[in-house]
């Protein structure tokens, strides 16, 4: 299969509230290529989270896709219905939330929670999934997996709970992981590392990652390609390099203008060089 | 590890009710006597002469200063002697195991039925939030809390009995006369059951539909709000949507989120037991029960000192017991309350 993992084309949503009807995207494209990471940056409310929550079906309440297409390895997403869905998520689709400290269930361990999730998608016994969930642990960087396991949520700090939430959303082998914010409520040392691991996930697993954020540093980082959103458009897409060395939209330069871009400018300077 | 942890948890809770105990039953002895009124005059009866009610007082050592009457109270009280009641000459101990029972049988009742509606009401407006079906809920729950509980007793009492004669008159928990069962706790719907006295059963269910009506409306409505607001946020939560990110079936999703608003409703229904026992007094009163909290009125009205005094710290000390088995069952279900 050589296909792109993630094609969405023309997707327009809504959301009905009190006050009528907002519409939030309008026409949404982009293209997730296998094996690759792609960016999708915008400010705050410019539809970033409600493309990647289209994507999986889980539109808040009230939320509407009035047209477009949404194809994971070809397969059409739009359309199926709420427990094709779910089967979907997890197993085919990973997603990470913005705040990992509470997108885990304070209840019950992580072990346990790790375990309902094995158990909605894969028929293991209770000896697989303990292995399984010390592998996934393991892999996301842990060393002292039994500790982990056996502990709850809050007493773990704000890193490693984001691990042990990677670990859980890569539990069933995705070949997609859409990353929404990942490390907006990490210590900035926490950040790099949360994102060096999903970097290193990409390439371990040959996952395509979708990463989501307003910080256009960790798309000059990170990303091989980018979308650029602004109020529920993208306004520009392609090449990571080519959208931020020579971005052609106007609000694309006033982006690129209010950030930190030292580190793409330095290389730039040195590729020049060569 | 964490059984001993649990052990030291419930030896530290018991030892903490022994000051928070003292405190009610000082509390308890000073108020009545703030309150006023000599026993002794109801005692002696209204036509004693001086010599008789100094006689009386002896008796029942109010002569004595304050501070020994105290302290005779609390050796007492510590020993588990509630005094005798002025009124009824009977141990006052005596008097309330008599009557607790009803009062308990109402009280679990309604708490109980409260919890059903109530918790299904809420997370029924949750799940319909913004809708025709939330706001019924709201505005019938904020209704019914501006409602006095002896007022809606009187009113139901008004329709149902003298209106419409489907509901009895307010006899107490059986009509004179009519069929009883045999009496093991003094709870009539109870010792039916337990006797298997299928005509009490239905003489007593008969008497209490009622007065358990007029509880459960009123205490349905708090338990409503607290659930909805409760299922609301944990449906909402950030978990809840990794979740069903994951791909948690609709079912695990909604042990989570249940399991989740537990705590807030658990801690309210410890409040809402002692605020119960407290309005029991005033249903109690409104359908002639015959309870302990009936009991208390009438205590209170006759200056019935030790009567009274035995009714609060009972009450108090049941109070005290329900929230320690809340504080426990706080720490079962969120692992986030350290031990």
């Amino acid at each position: 299969m050589t296909g792109p993992a993630l094609v969405v084309r023309d997707l327009s949503v809504e959301i009905e509230g009190r006050d009528g009807v907002t519409p939030v995207l309008d026409g949404v494209g982009l293209e997730l290529r296998r094996g690759r990471m792609h960016g999708l940056v915008g400010e705050t409310g410019s539809g970033k989270s409600m493309t990647a929550r289209s994507v999986i079906g889980l539109l808040p309440p009230g939320g509407r896709v009035t047209a477009g297409s949404v194809q994971l390895g070809g397969r059409e997403l739009l359309g199926l219905d709420a427990d094709e869905l779910r089967e979907l998520r997890g197993a085919s689709i990973g997603m990470v939330f913005q705040n990992p400290r509470t997108a885990l269930y304070p209840m019950i361990t992580i072990e346990t929670q790790m375990a309902n999730v094995l158990k909605a998608h894969l028929d293991l016994d209770r000896r697989g999934r303990a292995a399984r969930i010390r592998e996934r642990l393991r892999l996301v960087g842990i060393d002292d997996v039994d500790r982990i396991a056996r502990s709850y949520p809050h007493e773990l700090s704000g890193g490693l709970a984001q691990r042990a939430v990677i670990a859980t959303a890569l539990l069933c082998d995705p070949e997609v992981l859409i990353a929404d914010e990942p490390t907006t409520g990490l210590d900035a040392t926490i950040q790099r590392q949360i994102l060096e691991l999903i970097s290193f996930l990409q390439s371990e697993l040959s996952l395509s990652v979708l990463i989501i954020t307003h910080d256009l540093g960790i798309i000059a980082q990170y990303c091989d390609t980018v979308s650029v959103m602004h109020d529920g458009r993208v306004v520009e897409d392609g090449d990571m390099r080519q959208v931020l060395l020579s971005p052609q939209h106007d609000y694309t330069r006033r982006l690129i203008a209010a950030s930190d871009l030292r580190g793409l400018h330095a290389q730039r300077v040195q590729d020049a060089r060569r | 590890m964490r059984a001993r942890q649990w052990a030291w948890l419930i030896v530290k809770r018991i030892l903490f009710m022994i000051p928070i105990l003292f405190g009610v039953a000082t509390a308890t002895f000073f108020l009545t006597r703030l309150a006023g009124g000599d026993p002794a005059y109801l005692v002696a009866g209204s036509f004693a002469t001086e010599e008789v009610i100094a006689n009386v007082r002896a008796q029942l050592g109010t002569d004595q200063p304050l501070g020994a009457q105290y302290a005779d109270f609390l050796g007492d009280t510590i020993r588990g002697d509630l005094g005798t009641s002025l009124f009824t000459d009977r141990p006052v101990t005596t008097d309330l195991a008599d009557r607790l029972p009803a009062t308990l049988e109402l009280v679990v009742l309604a708490l109980a039925f409260a919890l059903v509606f109530g918790l299904s009401l809420g997370s029924y407006a949750a799940h319909r939030r913004g809708r025709g079906g939330d706001r019924a809920v709201r505005f019938g729950s904020f209704s019914a809390l501006s409602v006095p509980d002896f007022w809606l007793g009187l009113v139901l009492l008004f329709v149902f009995f003298f209106k419409f004669d489907i509901a009895p008159g307010p006899t107490g928990q059986l009509s004179p006369g009519g069929p009883a069962p045999r009496d093991v706790t003094g709870a009539a719907l109870f010792d039916a059951m337990i006797t298997l006295n299928g005509e009490a059963f239905k003489a007593s269910l008969h008497h209490i539909w009622l007065p358990l009506m007029t509880m459960v409306l009123i205490f349905t409505a708090p338990i409503a709000r607290l659930a909805r607001s409760a299922a609301i946020e944990s449906l909402t939560s950030d978990s809840i949507l990794f979740g069903r990110a994951c791909g948690l079936s609709n079912r695990k999703l909604w042990v989570y989120a249940t399991r989740g608003a537990l705590p807030p409703v658990v801690t309210f229904v410890g409040i809402l037991f002692s605020v119960l026992l407290g309005s029991a007094v005033l249903v109690e009163t409104v359908f002639s029960w015959g309870g302990a909290a009936q009991y208390a009125v009438n205590a209170i009205r006759q200056s019935d000192f030790p009567a009274v005094q035995g009714f609060v710290l009972v009450a108090g000390a049941l109070s005290v017991a329900i929230f320690f088995v809340v504080d426990l069952l706080y720490r079962v279900i969120d692992p986030r309350v350290r031990l």
